[in-house]
């Protein structure tokens, strides 16, 4: 990847940039009296035209939807190497490919839960499945939903999908990050598969799963070994934390386990794992010359988008400021 | 065989969804009411309704009273009730015994 490629994009993303909303501006959403007043802050930024037709708060989803759409396009024009953005992208393509099968299994009709934004279009990947021709797909694909397709056979067990169909998305993604050779991706997708890991492992432990179960849940790749991961089943938090003090990302993950033991909630280790994230990204600010600013960007405007998210859900179920602001999400700028 | 549904706003209800019951997001009053139409019409034998719709559309809830099928059930929304469902089976069982002796 020539670093000098990206030049005028990330002259363009500079400009973007400086239109991401503020801290005051997500206040003023969270100290909004309910959700069309949030529209109402948010018509004053670059949301506006994803705003356009939308009369109800409780169509919201159409709004962040658009507006994840608009980015996408936008940074796929942009730059000057499709990969930066398929990176992110992956993760939709995984999504299509679950509901397909799921599709096929259940024999219902999912047509509304398909995301447009993957790297293929998932239209010609449903064709092709359903013909039977599995050869005119993407070999990683075709792997994934050969393995899905013969577990569920043996199996009948549709969890399944959901842990096989993650598995090959991040092996996959993986694979992507280390053939840019670019730190910041291969470290993001390492220090997220990391965070899951030790997500499965609270999870596993909460239900009760035995380890043979949590050999299947694990993901290679990550900075932390399997086999210290595998461990923690029968850790308390108190042992993971101190199990994981010195490792690459502990400086999320010690806060998140640490409120964890507090609240019980898992969302707040995936709060702190978020935030971590978006520190890694912040450094992109200071990049000139390569592709990292564009990639950053895409992370700070799905971060804002999850952000509206959370506060406008928040609005419409009368939750107040104080719980809102506990699970709002650090920003790029 | 009586199919079983759900009506509310979609936070409340959607969790219905992994139970098998077919699940209907709502927003006003009006909609509430032409659903609430259909699905009667379309074999449901219990209807459950978020009591805070419910509130939006009294005459219709009032006109499935008369009737066997469906049973329209009120229940409350995620954000607390509105005690109108359990007013109500204060008052069906009072019909019934004669007394209130819940």
């Amino acid at each position: 990847m020539d670093r000098m490629d990206f030049v005028q994009g990330v002259t363009r993303t500079r400009v973007l940039e400086t239109r991401l909303l503020s801290r005051t501006r997500i206040d003023r959403m969270i100290e909004a009296r309910d959700i069309d007043e949030v529209l109402k802050v948010l018509n004053e930024t670059e949301y506006s035209n994803s705003l356009a037709g939308i009369t109800r708060g409780e169509e919201y989803e159409k709004v962040l939807s658009n507006e994840l759409n608009r980015v996408y396009e936008l940074m796929r024009e942009i730059t000057k190497d499709q990969i930066v953005v398929d990176i992110l992208a992956l993760k939709y393509d995984y999504h299509n490919l679950k509901v397909m099968i799921k599709e096929k299994e259940a024999n219902k009709d999912l047509s509304d839960l398909y995301v447009s934004l993957g790297t293929t279009d998932y239209k010609d990947i449903k064709s092709e499945f359903l013909h039977g021709n599995l050869n005119g797909i993407k070999p990683e694909f075709k792997d994934a939903i050969e393995a899905v397709l013969k577990d569920l056979e043996e199996t009948k067990d549709p969890q399944r999908i959901d842990i096989i169909m993650d598995r090959y998305y991040y092996e996959h993604l993986y694979n992507m990050a280390k053939e840019t050779k670019i730190d910041l991706f291969i470290n993001y997708v390492k220090d997220m598969i990391d965070f899951i890991n030790i997500k499965s492992s609270i999870r596993l432990k909460k239900q009760g799963k035995d380890i043979r179960f949590f050999e299947d849940v694990i993901l290679p790749n990550g900075n932390i070994d399997k086999e210290t991961i595998l461990f923690t089943l029968n850790d308390n938090i108190d042992n993971m934390i101190l199990k994981f003090k010195n490792s690459k990302i502990s400086s999320g993950l010690i806060k998140g386990l640490e409120s964890y033991k507090e609240t019980n909630r898992l969302t707040d280790l995936e709060k702190y794992m978020d935030d971590y994230l978006m520190e890694l990204n912040k450094p992109s600010k200071y990049i000139h010359f390569g592709p990292e600013p564009i990639f950053s960007y895409i992370v700070a405007k799905e971060t804002e988008i999850k952000t509206l998210r959370i506060i406008m859900v928040s609005k419409l179920n009368n939750l107040s400021p104080d719980v809102i602001r506990e699970r709002v999400r650090d920003l790029y700028v | 065989m009586f199919k079983i549904a759900v009506v509310g706003d979609k936070d409340s209800v959607l969790a219905f969804k992994a139970l098998g019951v077919d699940v209907f997001t709502v927003f006003d009053g009006d909609e509430a009411r032409r659903t609430v139409d259909t699905i009667a019409r379309d074999n449901y034998g219990i209807i459950f309704i978020t009591e805070q719709i419910a509130s939006l559309i009294p005459d219709t809830i009032d006109r499935y009273d008369k009737e066997i099928i469906p049973a329209v059930i009120l229940i409350p929304s995620n954000q607390g009730t509105l005690n109108i469902g359990m007013n109500r089976i204060n008052e069906n069982v009072e019909k019934a015994v004669g007394s209130n002796i819940l």
